[in-house]
């Protein structure tokens, strides 16, 4: 044994507590055997220390169990929680913790045992997420039919933006197009994307907001499961299409959107219309709505024809025919005793005349007598009225002879 | 209001009304003249704005090609 002076009691050569963990605590640190050990085993009593971030656990087989620490630097690391029951592969160091007196594995690597750890993490996220009702259909938002500023967030250079432009420029030229730069890759990612898509809620005119980039790993793919980025989404006010990767990638960022779609590409399709197909839907409105209005103006017009047909059977003509009528046959009466009255008149008259006619000299002149004028037409009643050379006229019922006083 | 004011639905009632006024027939000739000349103006007045009508939605369809 080599042990040193000082922890040894030198009169009855009895170790000290201290003494011997340090001793042991040497040993362990001495054998290359105890660096860099991998252990596999099973989680229990997991804690983190909320104060200083380090964790403690133990793992365990059927048969045994070893004690272990992460510190704060290497747990941050670790994309997903570890909890009790699990099964993990862990890389550390093996060393006593002098203070009392055990020994335990200080993880600088820790992966689950089984699952890789990425995966894990996301089956984790997915499901405190949904547990929260991330998913859920009542969060999320209709997307506009003609959006008139889509934006964008994803990395300026990246293949996943000309996709998306292309395929905007072709199928629908009559929108805006504006790109929010994002780093979608590495350490930074998450944070940028995240920036990002709320510059983009502030912005004010952004009517729908692609979120997503091209094809990668899983690990290239990652800011896209992250927690604070699948948050912004969830709060964002703009609708929002996430398109990350190709057909086989499932991020949570596809679960958390209003929408999502397998590409890019198949985003920048699923955002707006085709100009095409919207023309021709419009055309079919403009059908709909002109024989909409053939059949409804017809309606209208057979409404008003047959009221006039009724207006017109109700005229007040056949009143002013039999008015017409009744008033031409009174007419008729009229003249009728006109007449018969001016007839009676005649008669009377005639009668009169009659009488007068009898009367009259010249009837008397029938009789035989007979009338004498002077040449200036005066009745001339006796012989002293004439003197001899006087031109008298007799006249006689119907002639008159001159004749010359002597 | 005038007649240009009132709706096509407004005249089209307005000319059942006459209509109805009429074929009760209790009305005096004049009234009855009176009503059936408003009447007449009436159902000219929808009319034209069928004819009108009809025809806008030529001349849209024609312009649209």
């Amino acid at each position: 044994m080599n042990i040193t002076k000082s922890t040894v009691d030198e009169d009855k050569n009895i170790l000290t507590v201290t003494g011997i963990n340090e001793y042991l605590s040497g040993k362990f640190t001495s054998d290359p055997n105890l660096k860099n050990v991998t252990i596999k085993g099973e989680v229990s009593n997991f804690v983190r220390q909320k104060n200083s971030g380090h964790c403690y656990f133990s793992l365990k087989d059927e048969n045994s169990t070893i004690r272990a620490a992460i510190w704060k630097g290497n747990a941050q690391k670790i994309k997903f929680d570890i909890k009790d029951e699990m099964n993990l592969i862990v890389t550390g160091s093996i060393s006593v913790y002098t203070k009392k007196g055990e020994y335990q594995i200080t993880c600088v690597n820790v992966v689950p045992d089984g699952v890789g750890e990425l995966a894990l993490a996301f089956e984790q996220l997915k499901e405190k997420l949904s547990k929260m009702q991330y998913f859920d259909k009542e969060h999320k938002k209709e997307l506009p039919y003609l959006p008139q500023n889509i934006g964008v967030v994803t990395s300026p250079t990246g293949a996943a933006l000309q996709d998306i432009l292309n395929v905007l420029t072709r199928r629908y030229p009559l929108g805006e197009v504006t790109i929010f730069p994002a780093v979608v890759q590495g350490d930074n990612a998450a944070a940028s994307i995240v920036e990002n898509i709320q510059k983009a809620e502030a912005h004010g005119d952004i009517d729908v907001l692609i979120v997503g980039r091209g094809g990668g790993s899983l690990e290239d793919l990652w800011a896209f499961n992250e927690e604070i980025v699948a948050t912004a989404i969830y709060n964002c006010k703009i609708p929002i299409i996430s398109a990350v990767g190709h057909e086989i990638n499932s991020t949570i960022s596809d679960f958390v959107a209003d929408d999502y779609a397998p590409t890019p590409s198949a985003a920048a399709e699923l955002v707006a219309p085709d100009v095409v197909t919207l023309m021709s839907d419009i055309n079919k409105l403009q059908q709909n709505l002109e024989s909409f209005m053939r059949v409804y103006l017809n309606k209208c017009e057979q409404q008003v024809t047959s009221l006039s047909d009724r207006l017109k059977s109700n005229s007040p003509n056949e009143r002013i025919e039999f008015a017409s009528d009744k008033l031409e046959t009174l007419t008729k009466q009229l003249d009728k005793s006109i007449d018969n009255l001016v007839a009676n008149k005649r008669q009377q008259m005639m009668a009169s005349v009659n009488t007068m006619e009898a009367l009259s000299p010249l009837k008397v002149l029938t009789r035989g007598y007979s009338i004498t004028y002077d040449e200036n037409k005066n009745i001339i009643t006796d012989a002293s009225e004439v003197s001899s050379g006087d031109t008298i006229i007799t006249k006689f019922s119907n002639s008159e002879i001159k004749s010359i006083v002597e | 209001m005038s007649n240009q004011e009132k709706s096509f639905e407004q005249t089209l009632d307005e000319l059942k009304a006459v209509v109805n006024q009429l074929e009760r027939g209790d009305l005096s000739l004049e009234d009855a003249m009176e009503r059936y000349t408003n009447g007449i103006t009436l159902a000219r007045n929808l009319n034209g704005k069928i004819k009108e009508s009809k025809l806008k939605i030529k001349e849209l369809q024609e312009n649209n090609g």
